[in-house]
């Protein structure tokens, strides 16, 4: 207390002044670190160029097309899975064909070099999300992927970060078509780490 | 553009000019000609401060926005049975020696990551051997060859082809013959491939050398198990390893153990005998286990036989005189040998009483004389009467050579007789004994080429290194039994450059104009076509071919009995036998000298491939290497094994180094004191001691020097001599395991027959959940996950650990990360020697996780990272945790491991690609365990849903319960009573281990039981 006294302003001044400005300023690194060194994943409204301009507005979306028409894996895997590029092919052998980017995956195709998408969701390796449940509960692949069907581009749509996994597995109510008789999902550990 | 010459001259104007010292290692020239242009006066340091943080700030700004998660890159057409994240399995075939096994392969997105049994094969009926699981990291060894090599410079697959083609024109217009080494063969269509080249170059000479396995006349198939079709009642083994390393020993074990898992004192058990001198897993299973010398087991069997003719008035085999067994008087024999006399007459009346369930089986490290006398103790045991004809069943190869003989072809090699030569799955720079004659052999053949899947010693050696697919990329067909052919197909793409050996031989047989098939694929079709297929079917060759590999192969209709299998007569058995002199021989009395001495002579070295690496093929495998010996628990070499009377003779202990002479040969081996081993007999391991291979090179020591080349069996080498080193040397053993006792404790608890009856009327033994506990008693509303250990049943033979090893991703840590007991495998087998040291009873406990209700290890956990699921789990999340490794120093079990390292970093390409994709890839200073394969639980419970069904009993296999040949681990839902686990765990023989603590393991052990044939009182 002598050392304040002797500065010329009491303890007031610094209970007042320095002690909140600092506990602001060391919240606020932590935070502003916290917040700058999050992973790349939690980024939402990452929408990259792909490849290939293909539109989710207009195939599931115009026309209709089911999710799981592409996504095979969805109900049968771990994985939903992209297309093969064949897939693409037994429509666009037809249709557009005369549209540069057509002509690109049919060249893709006859050639048969890989068709590099970029990726947008990506979880941790010791996470192991599992579709097949979710989709078995009839729980909307729009529910964390967004109204895909509206996207041209698609974008991430959900954080997926633990906490929006254990907020819908303790309520996941609006989730669940209404006659579910889900009550909940199950928040162990090894539910999703292996 | 900028031209050099400015940026020299603004070198001149620079700083350069003041502060020549600074300049001398970074050259202002080293900066991108635009910037040099931007400033012409040069850069002050100022200015280059400013543009370094500018260029740190931008460089910062332009990683913030960069989101890069990788690409998803999908299949261009439909691969067909590919489907992303869900594991295929394919039918194949793994062949070692002369033994095979149906295999199933499990493949993610096309490579294979799991090797497990296929239970639809009619004779290995879903065992697998531990060595065929852990060759899976053979297929994703950075060591493999991966293109030709002509002496050590890249070449091209045209040229080798054209260069071997040319070697086989040469043998075929000059009169040089040219010689073809291989490994076993027990494939038709190899041995049809061979002799179309045989046609074609008729100065080929053929032969197949099995360094660790030979094959003797009397001796028993060991590719077929005989325990299964009638389960023997008594079982002696006359120094048969058969649990163990004699060949096909899953299958054994199967059989063996099929009648070890009884549920009631009066159901059926067998007994095993074992008269052996080093002390193998078979021994440590057995019921009555003799220690005797291998010289001493004739007279021991000539002595049963009297008994057996004199007592109990069995006819003497066809042929023999009384007479001749007049020296082998039973009392005279046990007291030469060393054993009780009451011992000989208990198994006599045991082998008269049981006569047509008795195997008998003889080991192949027994000498000649021996071999022999028990072929003659089973023709009189199971022939009734009529002592005629064909007995038992061994394997027939023309083609194969035994050491002796290979000995003569070298010597001939040396002396210029080949013209060239092939090395195609044998590797004799190493395995063969005499090193420089060897050298001198492959001297003096002009062109050598090996097919092989490493540049291994004998691929140095020769000229033509030519990479082999290995078999998981490989086409293939093997006799099972000489009516059932079993289909190897490949599970993935040649990872690089190689080949099949056959179709290398089908190139230069194009080359040389001959009509063969384009591919061995379409040659072993053909050959089936012809062969197997039954003509007359009414399914199609294709929808017949496509079956059998489905299934993994088919039953031909053509026995191939002419080449393979054939049954000895007691004419031949009679000759050999007359032609061994009737004379007795002297017997080495067993009870050696006490004194201590510098040197022990006389010794008798029995010599066995090793678990792991086998005869040294896999010796370049971290799983087979760090895999514990089941017997030793030594990893990562070979210790020679004494008896602790003649370690204590030679003033030698754990890892102290000794000479062991046999004859010219002298090789230096740190000893391992092994209890229960007979008193001057030394045991040492074939497979250590390779010369390369960047994880094989410099482990162990190389034993095949000391392969006996006298008369009799090459594994055996009697009258060895043994001295302490004078320098004093010693070699820490890396062992798992170094304290052997329970020291008092009732943890593997094994109980005589008798003793089981006396429990198993009593009421429960034990109340599993009575003790007063603080911690609320948890609830398991759905599913509580349990297994249950019959410890009867259990050999001990570690295929559990391997199989764990390959599921889970477990690292290899090194010898050195061993001795200082930091071996990472999540299920371990603790081996204990109970009794006298020098002749113990032996216990095998798998030991991993027990799942503790109220488990030790969760309550000391500072971030929460271990905690009990809703499903009896005790789970880890490995990304809360710290490495605190206060878990691990609470746990009874000391079954949590540690990784003090980053092992996994390590792995070079494409080693990673044996990673199981379900399966986190655990990174330093994280704690790890046994999850029960939660992976394979998670998977068939949302599988289960998918199905709208609820989880079935069997549904869930983990990796070590599938790998069991003894079926030993089984898992269930302990809230379903019906399921397997909740019946075995009422079993009266259950009881969990440490139970005193309160902590509830959900693991359940099941007490051995063990059927000595002493009437001993009840302890």
């Amino acid at each position: 207390m002598g050392l304040l006294k002797e500065s010329g302003r009491d303890f007031l001044y610094y209970s007042r002044f320095i002690l909140p400005v600092a506990l602001v300023a060391i919240l606020g690194t932590i935070v502003g670190v916290g917040w700058f060194t999050q992973p790349d994943r939690f980024v939402r409204g990452y929408a990259p160029v792909q490849p290939i301009p293909y539109s989710h507005r207009l195939h599931p979306g115009t026309l209709r097309i089911p999710c799981a028409y592409c996504h095979t894996g969805a109900a049968k895997s771990r994985q939903a899975g992209i297309p093969t590029v064949e897939k693409c092919m037994n429509c666009h052998r037809v249709t557009k064909t005369d549209s540069p980017d057509i002509m690109k995956l049919a060249a893709l195709y006859d050639s048969g070099e890989p068709l590099q998408w970029i990726r947008i969701h990506s979880l941790p390796d010791h996470v192991y999300f599992d579709h097949r449940p979710h989709v078995h509960a009839e729980i909307l692949c729009q529910t964390c992927h967004g109204e895909v069907q509206t996207m041209h581009i698609v974008y991430q749509n959900m954080s997926m970060r633990m906490s929006n996994c254990l907020g819908c597995h303790r309520d996941p109510e609006y989730a669940l078509p209404a006659d579910s008789e889900i009550i909940n999902g199950p928040e162990h550990c090894n539910a999703c780490h292996r | 553009m900028k031209e050099p010459e400015d940026a020299r001259k603004i070198k001149q104007v620079g700083y350069e000019k003041d502060m020549p010292a600074l300049t001398s290692g970074h050259h202002i020239e080293d900066l991108p000609a635009e910037i040099l242009e931007m400033y012409p006066d040069g850069i002050s340091r100022r200015r280059f401060l400013s543009l370094l943080s500018a260029s740190a700030a931008l460089a910062m700004g332009a990683s913030c926005s960069q989101i890069d998660r990788g690409t998803i890159v999908s299949y261009t057409k439909n691969p067909g049975e590919i489907k992303p994240g869900v594991a295929a399995c394919y039918a194949s075939t793994f062949q070692e020696g002369w033994t095979t096994q149906g295999v199933l392969v499990k493949t993610r997105e096309g490579r294979p990551i799991h090797i497990e049994g296929n239970p639809d094969h009619p004779i290995s009926k879903g065992t697998v051997s531990l060595r065929a699981m852990g060759d899976l990291l053979g297929l994703y060894d950075p060591d493999r060859l991966r293109a030709p090599k002509l002496n050590s410079d890249a070449s091209t697959w045209e040229a080798a082809i054209a260069a071997l083609t040319q070697a086989f024109e040469k043998a075929r217009t000059g009169d040089k013959p040219f010689l073809l080494m291989t490994g076993a063969m027990v494939s038709p269509s190899q041995r049809s491939l061979i002799a179309d080249l045989k046609q074609a170059v008729p100065g080929l000479w053929h032969v197949c050398w099995e360094p660790a396995s030979p094959l003797s006349q009397f001796l028993d198939d060991p590719s077929i198990p005989k325990l299964h079709s009638e389960p023997a009642k008594i079982i002696l083994s006359l120094q048969s390893d058969f649990l163990g390393s004699d060949g096909n020993a899953p299958s054994y074990i199967q059989g063996f153990a099929s009648s070890r898992r009884i549920s009631s004192p009066s159901d059926r058990m067998n007994r095993l005998w074992v008269f052996e001198g080093p002390m193998t897993l078979t021994g440590a299973n057995a019921d009555v286990r003799i220690r005797v010398r291998p010289s001493g087991i004739a007279s021991l069997a000539y002595a049963l036989i009297r008994l057996l003719n004199e007592v109990h008035g069995i006819a003497l085999p066809y042929g023999m005189d009384a007479n001749y067994l007049k020296p082998y008087m039973p009392a005279k024999t046990a007291e030469t040998l060393g054993l009780e006399l009451v011992n000989l007459e208990l198994l006599a009346r045991d082998l008269a009483e049981a006569r047509q369930s008795v195997q008998v089986l003889a080991g192949p490290s027994l000498p000649a004389e021996a071999s022999v006398a028990s072929s003659l103790l089973k023709i009189m045991l199971e022939a009734d009467g009529d002592q005629s004809g064909s007995h038992g069943s061994r394997l027939f190869v023309a083609e194969a050579v035994s050491n002796a003989e290979l000995r003569n072809l070298i010597e001939e090699a040396a002396g210029g007789k080949f013209s060239g030569a092939i090395f195609w799955g044998v590797n004799p720079a190493y395995a063969f004994p005499e090193a420089s004659l060897w050298k001198e052999a492959v001297g003096n053949i002009p062109d050598t080429f090996r097919i092989g899947p490493y540049e291994d010693e004998t691929a140095t050696d020769c000229d033509w290194r030519l990479p082999e697919h290995h078999w998981l990329e490989a086409w293939g067909d093997f006799l099972s039994t000489s009516r059932f052919v079993s289909l190897r197909q490949p599970t993935i793409g040649p990872l690089h450059s190689t080949r099949q050996g056959e179709d290398i031989l089908l190139a230069c047989m194009r080359d040389m104009d001959l009509q063969v098939p384009g591919s061995y694929r379409e040659y072993i079709k053909t050959v089936w076509k012809s062969r197997i297929y039954p003509g007359n079917s009414p399914v199609r060759f294709d929808d017949y071919w496509n079956a059998a590999l489905h299934n993994g192969g088919a039953e031909s209709i053509r026995e191939f009995s002419s080449f393979l299998q054939g049954s000895w007569q007691t004419a031949e058995l009679r000759g050999v036998w007359s032609s061994l002199g009737s004379e007795s021989k002297e017997d080495v009395p067993n009870a050696g000298n006490e004194a201590a001495a510098d040197a022990i002579d006389g010794m008798e070295l029995v010599l066995a491939p090793q678990a792991g690496v086998y005869d040294g093929r896999y010796a370049n495998n971290g799983w087979l290497n760090e895999l514990p010996d089941p017997v030793t628990r030594a990893t990562w070499g070979n210790p020679l094994s004494l008896s602790i009377a003649d370690a204590e003779r030679l003033g030698v202990g754990n890892g102290d180094v000794v000479e062991v002479t046999n004859g010219e040969t002298t090789i230096e081996a740190p000893v391992l004191i092994q209890p229960g081993q007979c008193p001057g007999v030394a045991a040492l391991a074939l497979g250590y001691g390779r010369r390369s291979g960047s994880v094989a090179a410099g482990i162990g020591v190389n034993a095949y020097p000391l392969l006996n080349n006298s008369p009799g069996s090459p594994l055996l080498a009697p009258g060895i001599s043994m001295r302490r080193k004078n320098t004093r040397e010693r070699r820490p053993l890396p062992l798992t395991q170094t304290h052997d006792r329970m020291e008092g404790r009732d943890l593997a608890r094994s109980w005589t027959l008798n003793r089981y009856a006396l429990e198993s009327g009593k009421e429960k033994v034990h109340d599993p959940h009575h003790h007063a506990s603080l911690i609320p008693e948890r609830k398991y509303p759905e599913h509580k996950w349990s297994m249950a250990v019959d410890l009867s049943a259990c050999v001990g033979c570690s295929a559990c650990v391997i199989a764990c090893q390959s599921e889970n991703n477990i690292p290899v840590v090194g010898p050195e990360q061993v001795l200082k007991g930091r071996h990472m495998h999540w299920i371990r087998i603790d081996r204990y020697y109970e009794g006298d040291p020098h002749d113990p009873r032996v216990l095998h406990q798998p030991m991993f996780c027990q799942h503790c209700d109220d488990a030790p290890c969760e309550i000391v956990c500072p971030v929460n990272a271990t905690t009990h699921s809703p499903d009896g789990l005790n789970q880890m999340a490995y990304n809360r945790c710290v490495g605190t490794r206060y878990c691990s120093n609470n746990c009874p079990f000391k079954v949590r491991r540690f990784n003090f390292f980053d092992y996994t970093s390590m792995k070079k390409e494409p080693e990673n690609l044996v990673f199981n994709p379900e399966v986190t890839v655990r990174p330093r200073g994280v704690m790890e365990k046994c999850t029960l394969c939660i992976q394979r639980i998670q998977n068939a419970k949302q599988k289960a849903k998918v199905e709208d069904r609820s989880i079935k009993d069997g549904d869930i296999v983990p990796a070590c319960a599938a790998a069991c040949p003894a079926g030993a681990i089984v898992f269930g839902d302990l809230n379903d009573p019906d399921s397997r686990v909740a019946k075995l765990s009422k079993s009266n023989r259950a009881y969990h281990m440490l139970e005193e603590l309160g902590i509830k393991p959900s693991v359940t052990y099941l007490a051995d039981i063990s059927h000595p044939a002493i009437i001993e009182e009840l302890r």
